[in-house]
């Protein structure tokens, strides 16, 4: 498909019903399927749309919870023992709720044809969910004991104390 | 992905190299040796029909030697102290008086049999009773101590008789003479005879004999009477012995009239058949003197032969009764003499090169001298009679001489090290020194064909002649006997102190000698220490050599790495104790050691006086100006007492601080065992998180002292069983060396010594013997803090710098002591435990058994908290606590000297190496064995034997795999393209 990106081509390969044309300069696919929106952008929107739209974006928010309630299902089934498998799904468990709120404004763009269009509050839906299976990846390196909740956790390197007094045994 | 296989395989050969637990036969040698010795010979006899030379030791060993090789054929050791010993010639056999029992080997080694000794105490003399023609008095063994005598058939050691008791043989010379036995006391001229065989000698009644002159304690006796020098030395004294029945009186002859060439000295005295040895005892005037001597005759002198320094036993040949003489040049070369008993003619005389040295001598020693002289005869192909000589020299050399070389010669001067002490190898300067230092530079074709056969070996694809070439470029190729350090700090220099005086450098890598010096008899070092190291790597370490005994005691530094003499100071006063201080002083990159010596006192009762060594004003700064007051503890000599003393500034006195008294600490019962933590132990955490998350600080106070007091070791008990044997108690007491305040305190009825302790960080673990059941009993301590409501905060700790507060004896930390008793199937006559370079690997202890091998015992078996059930806890589980169980396990792979034996070990030597997971460990004894052990597997390390070529293979193989697929899968992808 590479060659598709240069905008070389042969006239004499042109041949009708051929899939891979390139489209003139100039031309905007999105302008000649609706040249009336186009043309009168202030008209007000469809209701039925945006109520669609809105529901489309709820669904898309609470899509992950399946997955992220599978992937901490499958994480309690691997009970607490550290092993490569359990280290690898922990990692997962934490790294994947992360990467996906960090990336949720390319998830939820900014419509800008539909201004009042509510991205924030699936936005914040989404996160939640993930953020659910970040509080289970936590609570696992709870439960592995690997996070440092108690103060025992620091006291393993406090130096030993020094004695005040020495004595030489000479026996 | 392939990269996340990559990784995958990775991680597994890594976690199979981690995973090794013990060792594999191949593996055995590859960083442990084992040094067999048979001791320093002080007796001789040629085995009368094998090729085999039989000897016994200084260090308590009887064994046989293979005549061509110098091979040990068999040993057996006795125990602790042998009082005597006694080569029979009819039947041969061995027999060694020990520990209250007589024993008797074969010379095959096997013990025929066994007795307890008639006496209680005193000195041991055990002798041959001549046949003297009378079948039934053939092959019998007299054995007398503090006088009481019992006669024992040599066969099969049944006594023949009752065992007689003559207080008249309580004198200072016992001697047997024919079949009667003949006390006297130096100085004296009154000897008592006392039959040994009544129904022989017809009369049981003791008789006396009397000389014209007080005699000395050089005396011997032969079939033909008994002779003895007279106490100013000038005479010899004789009585004859006819049909069994001694002269009533001594007659003495000046020895100037016999022997005019000789200078007069003392003169061993030595029986032959026709008549006596002398030999000179003064080692000024050598020489040695036949005498003849018959019945109703003068003694006669038949040779005098001057410059002789050792004489062998007289052996009976087809070619008469010969003595082997022997003469050391001033260059130690050996001249060989075979004299005839009856006519004093010599019948060989043979020079022999010197005995080579082991490793390189250091300083100027004398030439060695013989200890030990014995002659063989053998007959040669022409018919005729030769001879050869095993001479065992002072150096600790044992050779056989024979037709003017020396056959064999074997190096036992390592075979009483008393201490030891590891010090780093000189860096390599550059590749060049290291070839200069002995390594071997192998090729490249070596290492790739070592690095092949290691992978087909690996993958079961060899033939055994491929293994065996394996094993051998395995030794070749190795780095451990290369003389420079290395970055692991696995080689290192070994330096070792013996009894008899000699100061020797030993390669860890196969316990070559690097160098040696040797120290005559009286000026024999009884203290080895460390005194000097450098951070940096052009100075050599120091060690300092002392000798305690006054007069004659020294100090004297050594350069570790050549054993030159850096320095000597002697000591106008006897050392009772050296007390090494801790921190050593830090004098630029130097760490200078700094040591108290406490001077031998006559009486107990005075504070001890203290010298300090080195004597300069760094030094007295160091010990007082420390910013902490210092303590001494010592034991009240001869009583079971404990003192301790402050130490105080005294400006007026030579040494600048004085001890006073602090406290003492009286025990009911004698002493025991005493324990102390080693203050230089790396600790690496100060508590211990249990599964709960809760803390327990351990108790870590470096002036702690155990002290394990009882009835004393051999005293014997009011009753056999029951009540009487619930009397006898050992108590453990745990004292602060300070305030000498007693922590704690634990007694355990029906037990007894010898104990064996041990304390390390926070643990005691400490081996007494059940009465009762005759079992070993071990019991586990550790000890807490329990200062209630003490809290701990992570902010005062992060950010905090003074949070931790340092710690005082004089205000009293309450203490919890966790106690747990097992029974133990080894029974340990001395405990170490390993130690790392920061302290954080699990520590091994390391038990020295009666049985001489070292076991190593994992902390977790001895854990006090070991829950009394069987079904563990998720918690208890995850702590590593194992199920209680009443006797610990005994894994036969866990001991540490694999399947050696360490004759006659004595200690054990631990020392950590760079690597966290390793420490270097050095048994010694009559025997000595190294190995490298790593108590919790090696977990920051790859094997030695690791095949980098296989995992190189396997790299090499995945690439090419995914350039391969990576190929095919654009092809196929092409293909569909097209379709």
């Amino acid at each position: 498909m590479a060659d598709l990106k240069s905008w070389r081509l042969e006239l004499e390969s042109l041949i009708p019903d051929r899939k891979n044309q390139i489209d003139p300069p100039g031309y905007d696919f999105a302008i000649a399927r609706d040249p009336i929106g186009m043309i009168s952008t202030n008209k007000p929107r469809d209701r039925n749309t945006l109520a669609r739209k809105q529901q489309a974006l709820y669904a898309k928010a609470t899509a992950p919870l399946k997955q992220v309630g599978m992937m901490c299902f499958m994480a309690w089934m691997m009970g607490n023992g550290i092993q490569i498998f359990s280290i690898f799904m922990t990692f997962n468990l934490l790294s994947s709720p992360l990467s996906a709120i960090m990336s949720s404004g390319e998830v939820f763009p900014r419509d800008e044809e539909w201004k009042q269009l509510d991205t924030l509050t699936p936005r914040a839906l989404y996160c939640l969910v993930h953020a659910g299976q970040l509080i289970f990846g936590l609570y696992k390196l709870s439960s592995m004991r690997l996070l440092p909740s108690t103060s025992s956790d620091f006291i393993s390197t406090m130096p030993v104390p020094a004695a005040l007094e020495a004595a030489y045994t000479a026996l | 992905m392939s990269e996340a296989r990559l990784i995958l395989l990775v991680a597994s050969v890594l976690a199979i190299a981690g995973g090794a637990a013990a060792l594999f036969e191949d593996q055995a040698g590859t960083y442990d040796w084992y040094k067999q010795h048979i001791g320093v010979a002080t007796e001789a006899a040629f085995h009368p029909s094998k090729p085999r030379v039989c000897v016994a030791t200084q260090q308590s060993v009887v064994g046989c030697l293979n005549l061509r090789d110098g091979a040990i054929a068999w040993r057996k050791r006795a125990d602790t102290g042998v009082a005597a010993m006694l080569m029979m010639s009819s039947p041969a056999t061995m027999v060694t008086a020990a520990n209250r029992t007589v024993r008797m080997f074969d010379l095959e080694g096997n013990q025929k049999w066994q007795r307890s000794l008639p006496g209680s105490s005193g000195p041991v003399l055990l002798a041959e009773l001549p046949d003297g023609g009378d079948t039934s008095a053939k092959g019998r063994l007299a054995v007398v101590q503090g006088g009481t005598v019992q006669i024992l058939d040599a066969s099969d050691g049944s006594p023949v008789g009752d065992v007689q008791s003559e207080p008249v043989l309580k004198r200072d010379i016992v001697l047997v003479v024919g079949p009667a036995l003949v006390a006297y006391d130096v100085g004296s001229k009154n000897m008592a005879v006392v039959p040994l065989i009544p129904d022989v000698q017809g009369t049981a009644a003791a008789q006396e004999l009397g000389s014209p002159l007080p005699l000395s304690a050089f005396a011997t006796s032969s079939p033909a009477g008994l002779a003895a020098l007279s106490s100013d030395l000038s005479a010899l004294c004789v009585s004859h012995l006819t049909d069994g029945v001694l002269e009533s009186t001594l007659s003495c002859t000046q020895l100037v009239e016999l022997v005019p060439q000789s200078s007069g000295g003392p003169w061993r005295v030595a029986a032959t058949s026709s008549g006596f040895l002398l030999l000179s005892a003064d080692p000024g005037a050598p020489g040695a003197v036949l005498l003849s001597e018959e019945p109703g005759t003068p003694i006669k002198l038949l040779r005098y032969f001057p410059d002789v320094v050792s004489a062998s036993r007289e052996v009976q040949t087809e070619a008469g009764r010969h003595v082997a003489l022997m003469h050391v040049d001033a260059d130690g070369r050996l001249r060989l003499m075979v004299a005839s008993t009856s006519t004093g003619d010599v019948t060989l005389e043979e020079s022999f090169p010197a005995v080579p040295a082991h490793g390189r001598v250091v300083g100027q020693p004398d030439p060695p001298q013989p200890i030990a002289l014995a002659l063989g005869a053998f007959r040669k192909k022409d018919k005729s009679t030769g001879y050869r000589a095993l001479v065992s020299l002072d150096s600790g050399s044992l050779a056989l001489l024979q037709q003017g070389v020396i056959v064999w010669s074997r190096d036992e001067s390592l075979a009483s090290v008393e201490e030891a002490l590891f010090a780093d190898l000189p860096a390599a300067a550059s590749d060049s020194s290291v070839l200069e230092a002995g390594g071997a530079k192998a090729d490249m074709n070596a290492r790739i064909r070592y690095q092949v056969l290691g992978a087909k070996v690996q993958l079961k694809l060899n033939t055994p002649a491929e293994a065996e070439e394996l094993l051998q470029l395995r030794g070749v190729l190795s780095d451990k006997n290369l003389a420079v350090r290395d970055v692991n700090g696995f080689r290192k220099l070994l330096l070792v102190r013996t009894s008899a005086g000699t100061v020797a450098a030993v390669h860890n890598g196969d316990g070559r000698k690097i160098w040696s010096r040797r120290y005559t008899p009286d000026t024999a070092p009884t203290h080895l220490l460390p005194w000097r190291s450098y951070h940096d790597i052009q100075h050599a370490p120091e060690v300092l050599v002392m000798r305690d005994a006054a007069p004659g005691a020294y100090a004297t530094v050594l350069n570790a790495h050549t054993g030159e003499q850096l320095w000597h100071q002697p000591l106008p006063y006897g050392v009772g104790k050296v007390v090494p201080m801790h921190p050593p002083m830090h004098e630029g990159s130097a760490v200078q050691s700094t040591y108290i010596l406490v001077e031998q006192l006559a009486n107990g009762e005075a504070p001890p006086a203290l010298h300090l060594l080195p004597d300069s004003p760094a030094s007295r700064t160091h010990v007082l100006a420390a910013q902490r007051p210092a303590f001494l503890v010592q034991q009240a000599p001869g009583t079971s007492t404990l003192q301790g003393f402050s130490l105080a500034p005294a400006p007026g006195r030579p040494s600048g601080v004085i001890a006073q008294p602090a406290w003492q600490v009286v025990f009911p019962d004698s002493i025991l065992a005493l324990a102390s933590r080693d203050p230089s132990e790396p600790i690496q955490s100060s508590v211990k998180v249990l599964s709960d998350r809760s803390i327990k600080y351990k108790y870590l106070n470096p002036n702690l002292l155990f002290v394990a007091s009882g009835p004393a070791t051999g005293a014997a008990l009011d009753g056999s069983a029951g009540v009487g044997t619930l009397a006898s108690e050992v108590t453990a007491t745990l004292l602060d060396t300070v305030t000498g305040r007693v922590l704690h305190r634990q007694s355990h009825a029906g037990a007894r010594g010898p104990i064996t302790a041990v304390l390390a960080e926070h643990a005691v673990l400490y081996f007494f013997t059940d009465i009762d059941t005759g079992r070993q009993v071990a019991c586990s301590m550790e000890l807490y803090d329990a200062t209630p409501g003490r809290e701990f905060s992570v902010l005062d700790y992060l950010f905090n710098p003074n949070s931790t507060l340092p710690v005082s004896s004089f205000s009293a930390t309450p203490i919890e002591v966790l106690t747990q008793s097992y029974y133990s199937r080894l029974v340990p006559t001395g405990a170490a435990v390993t130690r790392t370079e920061q302290g954080i690997t699990a520590k091994q202890l390391l038990l020295l058994a009666n049985t001489d091998q070292v076991y190593a015992l994992d902390r977790r078996w001895v854990d006090p908290r070991r829950p009394k059930k069987q079904k563990l806890s998720q918690e208890e589980m995850e702590e590593g606590l194992v199920p209680y169980q009443d006797t610990l396990p005994f894994s036969p792979l866990s001991f540490t000297t694999l399947d050696k034996q360490v004759l006659g070990a004595r200690s054990v030597r631990v020392e950590p190496t760079r690597l966290e997971s390793t420490c270097l460990v050095f048994v010694h004894g009559v025997d000595l064995f190294y190995t490298r052990t790593a108590p919790a597997k090696g977990f920051d390390s790859l094997e030695d034997d690791f095949n980098y070529a296989l995992l190189l293979a396997a790299l090499v193989g995945l690439a090419g795999g995914a350039v391969v697929m990576q190929y095919m899968s654009k092809q196929a992808l092409l293909g569909q393209r097209w379709k």
